[in-house]
């Protein structure tokens, strides 16, 4: 392993979370009176819009996984078609677990599929973008000891830090504080931006600081 | 000593229900009541030093007719303050005119209209404890105005909330009830009280009219104090108070009493809208007192003074000629009889002073030392005195001074009885419940510390309770704790539970918390001695902590954290559905983990080694933790071995997926807690009269999924007894009116169905007996380890029955998802993934709880179902009423635990520690919350919703204990005979 891979990832990762922060000020720029929180859901479209755009072209740029042989053209589509299959599926995925979880089936269906999306957004389009349409490669990758380079280090550590803020996102919506952020979906949101964001900002340390004991196994 | 771990931790559980019982005896202050409830005292005499007054009966009433205008909801500045002035001018007008005598009653918490009734009527306090305690009785038992006035021939009308009506059933010769049940109705309830108005003011055959209206407290809670419809209401009620006071007047003449008209709240309004709590806008309500005998006062206007609500029974009761109620811990309204004569104003004053003291002598051991009574005393011999110089014939100025100098004693001396009396409710009995705290911490250390052991592969230990009971240390701690205890209970200055007990009790109880102490210390030096070197071992081989062994412990500890919080209380079944749902998924993950990667887990295995430091890092993180109940299990590795193929393999994958369904589905049948508990869900469109056809069908068809999912392990005999009570139960459901009966279609007459039911207690019987025979068959004879299983799956049936006949007919589908989620969790999850007993028993707990909510249960003692208490019984019987609501409330937990019980001993015959390791974490998983709760509370207990959340949290987690004990006990027993027989 090489120390300018964890470089690349760093700034990579870096870029990231700069655009989030963006998304919270830049659009009060063009939209009228736009906050996080009161205009949550254009937010949530904005953020996860300005993710995906930013991952994709980080992807593209930095190219981490060495392209397959087979780079035919029909083959591009064909997995570019095949990821926006797979997106949408975990999108209804996350949507139905979020119900399972006590989610109004009915009221706030918007809010509750943004919130899939979102989280769809920090959670499957990086592992698509990093391991592609490839079921095989997830399943290894979200076990233990599956990873085989500093990019699926990351990728489970940011996965495991969204899932986990949005989960700990909900705790705060009991409480009887009446605070605007109590409501259904913003906390849970917030969480799982948070938590996003902290997995970015960890990830590149803790592969760091773990550099040593980090062997990768060649597939 | 040795024990097995499940002897041991059930007598753990055993003696920390002791400590939970004494802390809450210390915790819930026994309201003051009088002892002497059947007789009727005379009343007292006038003293009199030496003669002999000639007023020995009850003064005559000051005033011939009452009427009570109560609004619900009233808050003192509604009347008082601005609104008042602008929305109630004739009520403003004779306030400042001076016809009234108007006061600030203050309310105590909880600010709720059934106490506050029973507050004015009663003159009482009512503690908290008196609520669970008549719990089954709607009927007012105790000394009220209402009995008073009853028993005095006087004829009561009442009109409004019919709350009133289930308080004093037989008291009214005329009344109409509405039901405050449809919050949004505002207009209504009010009519319905005012169109009777007319004709009862006309008619002279009344002497006490009660009117209590609900719409101001209605617009409070769905619109707040500030909303404009709260204006017009209370011109509305002004009117009406105008009408009834001009009524009142005419028919006033020269010769008769004058009439009494009192306008007042039962409880105030917070700035939202709802009551409850103790704010002082809750509490604060205006009392008004209209008569044409009040002497008019000189134009300048006071504010109203701050009196207690409780006041009002006993100046009504002097008012009215009746004796003051004897639980009363109200002072009389001055005010109100000053314009009777010296004579007759020193005889209600004593009256009163009388009537308080006695109830001060019952209460309060060393009532002498109490100020109030000695002033009293006091008092009293003045007024005799002054008595002997008026009999004389001495009529003087000066024996008006003296009059005078006496009554304010006696006010003084009124004062302070009351308040005495009224802290007496109010406090805690520290000591008690410091006692309690620590036998509990005691226990749960002991428990926590010998979790190591208790886990082991043999689940047996040595106590070493003979050394400890012979150190030096023992005698030393229970000499210093008696001399504590000796020293603590001669210089309290009130009553204290713990001094009162025998001290032969008391030496027993300190014996028990220094033999505790020792044990614990010696298990401490045992543990630092000998264990220092295989610690590392044990690190070693438990590095194979899995996902789900950490979300156990993590969902644990939120779950203690999060009873700190009074919303998290009101709204705990938030926390279960999610940790349960959090665990369902957790156990899908294993689950697909299992399957797709079965090939490669070996494989992966031996690149153990690269995470070894973090894993290390990671235990240490965890030792430091030492409440984890499952140490050092050997939680093995599901092997790839055996596979199921196909179709199984399918059904293990959707396992937890229709178990994530069921639990939503389940969720919304009720809605509870507090937040959204007036979302509409399953529950109420069920049990609406619309829609009994579907709740028929629905009902029959649980009981049907019933009878599948019981039967496949009973024996022929119980099949037959569990149709045919499942039937019965059916036809029960039917005679009540909650379903139909395809062959009766005119149900006219609604009978209780008590045949129905007992038909079916009859099946229960049987169906336990048959469990219980089988059980003490394979004890004695010890032949064969399946036919203890099916005794227990029997027991199990046997409860599924009773809990299906005493759950309303809209819950059985809870009993059918209850059943199918633990046939497949027994045959998908727990068996493939080979799960040890810990897992299993903590999975059962959370699943117990979470079903404790999918009842409709919550934290707040307005959830239990009472009715259960009447199934198949004519009338109120105490103890099996008592027994039924509490296996109804706790149907979830129990069945849940009894299955856990029947699946060990069908699964894990050949470990006899599954039995005695699952009994041991079900009492540590459930002592952990109580301990932690127990300290909470005695931290928070000046707390704002300390009457209204927490102290129901507790009476729920002190019975619950109470269940724990049971079932550890159970399980014990269970677990000797596995023991015996090798």
């Amino acid at each position: 392993m090489k120390d300018t891979d964890i470089k690349r990832l760093f700034y990579a990762h870096l870029f990231c979370v700069f655009s989030i922060i963006l998304t919270t000020f830049t659009p009060s720029l063009f939209l009228e009176d736009f906050s996080v929180l009161e205009t949550h859901l254009t937010w949530m479209c904005i953020c996860s819009v300005c993710v995906t755009i930013v991952n994709v072209v980080l992807y593209l740029l930095i190219k981490p996984n060495p392209s397959s042989k087979r780079s035919s053209i029909s083959h591009k589509i064909s997995r570019l078609l095949k990821s926006c299959v797979y997106f949408f599926i975990s999108c209804l995925l996350y949507h139905a677990i979020i119900v399972l979880y006590g989610a109004p089936l009915i009221e706030l269906m918007l809010e509750t599929f943004l919130f899939a999306v979102l989280l769809s957004t920090f959670t499957t389009l990086p592992c698509l973008c990093l391991l592609g349409p490839n079921i095989k490669a997830w399943l290894r990758v979200f076990t233990k000891n599956g990873a085989t380079s500093i990019w699926d280090n990351s990728l489970q550590i940011t996965t495991l830090s969204s899932v986990v803020g949005a989960w700990l996102g909900a705790f705060p919506i009991p409480l009887d504080w009446e605070r605007p952020w109590q409501v259904w979906p913003i906390s849970c949101t917030l969480g799982a931006t948070f938590g996003y964001v902290a997995g970015l900002l960890i990830s590149p340390v803790w592969i760091y600081r773990n550099r040593k004991q980090l062997t990768y196994k060649s597939r | 000593m040795r024990l097995g771990s499940g002897a041991f931790a059930a007598s753990c559980v055993v003696i920390e229900l002791l400590g939970v019982a004494v802390f809450l005896r210390g915790f819930f202050p026994v309201s003051v009541r009088s002892a002497s409830r059947a007789r009727l005292l005379p009343p007292a005499p006038e003293p009199a030093a030496g003669t002999s007054s000639n007023w020995t009966q009850l003064p005559p009433p000051l005033f011939r007719k009452v009427v009570i205008m109560l609004v619900d909801g009233l808050r003192g500045d509604f009347v008082f303050g601005s609104k008042g002035v602008e929305f109630m001018p004739y009520t403003t007008y004779l306030i400042e005119k001076g016809f009234t005598h108007s006061f600030i009653a203050e309310a105590k918490p909880p600010t709720v209209t059934l106490p506050r009734i029973k507050a004015l009527m009663t003159g009482s306090i009512p503690g908290f404890i008196d609520a669970v305690r008549n719990f089954n009785s709607p009927v007012l038992l105790e000394d009220n105005l209402i009995g008073q006035a009853k028993t005095a021939g006087k004829r009561i009308i009442f009109y409004g909330d019919d709350t009133w009506i289930k308080l004093f059933p037989k008291h009214f010769v005329e009344y109409d009830g509405t039901t405050s049940f449809f919050v949004s109705d505002f207009r209504e309830v009010d009519d319905n009280i005012t169109r009777h108005l007319d004709n009862v003011l006309k008619r002279e055959d009344w002497d006490m009219l009660i009117l209590h209206y609900l719409g101001l407290d209605h617009i409070g809670h769905v619109t707040g104090p500030h909303s404009p419809l709260v204006g017009p209401k209370l011109k509305e009620m002004d009117y009406i108070l105008k009408k009834i006071h001009i009524s009142l007047l005419s028919k006033e003449r020269e010769a008769s009493l004058p009439h009494l008209l009192v306008l007042c709240g039962d409880h105030g309004m917070s700035e939202t809208g709802g009551h409850g709590a103790s704010s002082v806008e809750e509490v604060s309500t205006p009392l008004v007192l209209i008569s044409s005998a009040f002497q008019r006062k000189s134009g300048n206007f006071q504010p109203p003074k701050h009196v207690q609500q409780t006041d009002l029974a006993a100046t009504l009761a002097v008012g009215l000629g009746l004796p003051i109620p004897k639980n009363s811990v109200g002072s009389l309204l001055f005010p109100v009889v000053e314009g009777a004569t010296m004579r007759e104003q020193l005889r209600f004053l004593h009256l009163n002073s009388v009537q308080l003291s006695r109830l001060l002598q019952e209460n309060v051991p060393m009532f002498e030392k109490d100020p109030g009574y000695q002033q009293f005393k006091e008092s009293e011999k003045l007024h005799g005195n002054w008595i002997k110089l008026y009999l004389e014939g001495n009529n003087s100025e000066v024996l008006l001074n003296l009059g005078r100098k006496v009554l304010k004693q006696y006010l003084n001396a009124l004062k302070t009885l009351s308040m005495s009396l009224s802290k007496q409710v109010a406090q805690y009995d520290m000591y008690s419940m410091m006692v309690g705290t620590v036998i509990v911490l005691e226990v749960l250390i002991l428990l926590l510390l010998s979790t190591p052991k208790a886990l082991c592969q043999k689940a047996e230990f040595e106590i070493p309770l003979s050394t400890s009971l012979l150190s030096l240390l023992f005698f030393l701690m229970l000499l210093i704790l008696s001399a504590v205890h000796v020293i603590i209970c001669t210089s309290a200055e009130r009553s204290c539970y713990f001094c009162s007990i025998s001290w032969l009790m008391a030496v027993g109880v300190m014996m028990l918390i220094s033999a505790l102490l020792c044990v614990i210390l010696s298990f401490l030096t045992n543990t630092f001695e000998n264990v220092r070197p295989p610690a590392k071992n044990q690190a070693a081989s438990s590095s194979s902590w899995s996902g789900l062994d950490l979300l156990i412990l993590f969902g644990t500890l939120g779950h203690v954290l999060s009873l700190g919080a009074s919303s998290f209380i009101e709204e705990e079944h938030q926390t279960w559905y999610f940790l349960i749902n959090t665990l369902c998924l957790a156990l899908g993950h294993e689950m697909c983990r299992n399957h797709f990667l079965g090939k490669d887990f070996d494989h992966n295995l031996t690149m153990e080694g690269d995470f070894q430091k973090d894993t290390e890092k990671i235990l240490q993180y965890k030792n430091d933790h030492v409440d984890v109940p499952e140490y050092n299990k050997t939680h093995k590795l599901p092997s790839s071995l055996e596979l199921p193929e196909g179709y199984e393999k399918w059904l293990g994958l959707a396992s937890p997926w229709l178990i994530l369904i069921c639990c939503r589905l389940l969720r919304s049948l009720n809605q509870t807690g507090v937040q959204w508990a007036h979302r509409p869900d399953f529950g109420h469109w069920l049990t609406s009269s619309d829609h009994k056809a579907a709740l028929s069908v629905l009902a029959f068809l649980s009981l049907v999924m019933i009878f599948i999912l019981v039967q496949r392990r009973c024996s022929p005999v119980s099949k037959v007894a569990m149709a045919l009570g499942l039937l019965g139960i059916y036809c029960y459901r039917a005679a009540f009116g909650n379903v139909f009966l395809p062959w009766q279609r005119d149900n006219k007459d609604i009978s209780k169905g008590i045949i129905e039911a007992r038909f079916v207690y009859v099946f229960v019987l049987g169906i336990l007996f048959t469990g219980t025979k089988d059980l003490l068959k394979s004890q004695v004879i010890s032949t064969d380890v399946s036919i203890k299983s099916r005794g227990l799956w029997e027991i199990y049936s046997g409860l599924v029955l009773l809990a299906a006949l005493l759950l309303r007919p809209h819950n059985l589908p809870i009993l059918v998802f209850s059943l199918l989620i633990q046939a497949v969790m027994a045959k998908c999850i727990w068996k493939p993934l080979k799960h040890d007993a810990a897992q299993i028993t903590i999975m059962h707990y959370w699943f117990g709880q979470a079903f404790f909510y999918f009842q409709g249960n919550s934290n707040n003692l307005a959830t239990l179902d009472v009715s259960a208490g009447f199934v198949g019984l004519d009338h109120y019987v105490e103890l099996p009423a008592m027994f039924l609501t509490a296996f109804a409330t706790y149907i979830g937990p129990i069945l849940w635990a009894v299955h856990l019980l029947s699946f060990l001993s069908s699964e894990n015959t050949s470990r006899n520690s599954a039995m005695g390791h699952a009994c041991f974490c079900y009492a540590v998983i459930c002592s952990i919350p109580v301990s932690a709760y127990i300290i909470l509370v005695t931290s928070l207990r000046y707390h704002l919703f300390i009457w209204s959340v927490f102290s129901p949290k507790l009476l729920y987690e002190g019975m619950h204990l109470l269940l724990t004990a049971t079932i550890c006990v159970f399980f014990t027993a269970m677990d000797q005979t596995n023991l015996i027989k090798p």
